[in-house]
């Protein structure tokens, strides 16, 4: 079987547009939450949850998850997180205030998904602030914190990976392939989001 | 009171079902998967919140249909593909502004059409707008409650199709409340789901043999 990650479809669908060329390639296969088996896990060198993710079923997952990132897997997670499902998970803390300021992005850490795209180009949407984010996910302990929100800069992006290549990549707010009003970056965003997911298991599998 | 609640599990599904706020509205909360498992009838309403996968519904149309055929309430908000698994719904998605409100004066065009309805005690016109992402065309005899700019269905409640009652939804609110999102759908939720509990409240669990349509 070809090396893929899965997208992991908790709505009716269709998949996003920005992620069509890697389903058609077999890079990306798409499986939907409820049809989700533990042999899925075996095969896949990654994973792609989107918003809409039944939390309430990933934390029943929990152990075939943590199995999943200690063999090399990778999940790559957008949203909050509201049933930790990976110990040392804490849920989405909502920002206090969501004044302009308060919702403004900064890169805080250089990483392969961002290299190149500014902040700015995320902080806003047709000029209105917050669907990058309006809060963050706590990290885990040792995460490389890669984008902060507010005054506080919370990071509302890290990245948290383990010796073995196995981790996850937080996005704390809507989708990170839909939240630029460039249609490139949206691209570009989710071309290197599944190529991350694909890492771990493959570095693996050449060392 | 007596509202069961389906939690599909998805972060903005567990803020608004479990959060401080509007727990207390619900009797109980299940899974879509264990439709098949609850006596429904044993509930005066049954509520699934925006967005809402419908492939996890439809293998319960059957129940659903039963338990409004015995006199039963059910509330489908929107973008959950109610006509997948309730009768009777004609529903035209619309390509959504979110930004209609960028211009200034503007006006997304949301009216309430029945204001006697006493839904409309608890909620006023601006709680009702914040973008559209479709609309109905109810049967006749059906109530329209609020309306698009062309007079075009938003929430309609359906009395005529089965014995029991449909109250339909294209807004959203859940979805956005429960990402900390948008306060006009906060005040929706808060004047909806007042208005429902005390709806509801007055009624006993429907009758499983009697397929009364309720008063």
């Amino acid at each position: 079987m070809k090396r893929h990650s899965l997208y992991v479809e908790s709505d009716d669908g269709p998949p996003p547009a920005q992620l069509a060329s890697h389903i058609a390639a077999g890079t990306l296969r798409v499986v939907r939450q409820v049809d989700l088996r533990p042999s899925d896990f075996d095969t896949a060198c990654g994973l792609l949850a989107t918003a809409y993710l039944d939390q309430i079923d990933f934390e029943a997952r929990a152990t075939t998850i943590a199995e999943f990132i200690e063999t090399g897997g990778r999940i790559v997670f957008n949203g909050h997180i509201v049933r930790p499902f990976i110990k040392g998970m804490h849920p989405f803390v909502p920002l206090a205030t969501q004044r302009r300021n308060d919702l403004a992005i900064e890169r805080l850490a250089a990483h392969s998904i961002f290299a190149g795209i500014s902040a700015q180009v995320h902080a806003t949407q047709r000029g209105v602030a917050g669907f990058y984010g309006r809060g963050h996910n706590p990290p885990l302990v040792g995460a490389t914190l890669l984008s902060g929100i507010g005054p506080d800069r919370l990071p509302v992006d890290w990245e948290w990976l383990l010796p073995g290549g196995g981790g996850l990549f937080v996005h704390s707010g809507n989708d990170l392939w839909s939240v630029s009003d460039d249609a490139d970056v949206n691209t570009t965003v989710a071309d290197r989001l599944v190529a991350w997911s694909l890492a771990g298991r493959t570095e693996r599998a050449v060392a | 009171m007596s509202i069961l609640a389906v939690n599909a599990g998805a972060a903005f599904h567990i803020e608004s079902l479990e959060g401080p706020r509007y727990r207390h509205f619900f009797d109980r909360l299940i899974r879509p998967e264990e439709l098949g498992d609850v006596a429904l009838d044993a509930y005066g309403a049954m509520l699934v919140p925006c967005r809402t996968a419908a492939h996890r519904l439809t293998p319960h149309v059957g129940r659903l249909l039963s338990y409004l055929n015995a006199g039963g309430t059910i509330v489908a908000m929107g973008e959950c593909h109610s006509e997948r698994w309730l009768p009777g719904i004609h529903f035209t998605p619309v390509e959504t502004n979110f930004w209609w409100w960028l211009e200034p004066g503007s006006d997304l065009g949301v009216t309430i059409t029945s204001p006697a309805h006493p839904l409309f005690r608890r909620l006023k016109r601006r709680d009702l707008a914040w973008h559209l992402h479709g609309h109905f065309a109810p049967p006749s005899g059906a109530e329209v409650l609020v309306a698009d700019r062309e007079g075009r269905a938003v929430v309609y409640v359906d009395e005529v199709t089965t014995p029991g009652r449909m109250i339909l939804s294209s807004l959203d609110p859940f979805f956005h409340h429960g990402h900390h999102f948008m306060p006009a759908t906060t005040r929706f939720l808060d004047g909806f789901l007042a208005w429902l509990a005390e709806d509801v409240g007055g009624s006993t669990a429907v009758d499983s043999t009697l397929a009364g349509k309720r008063t």
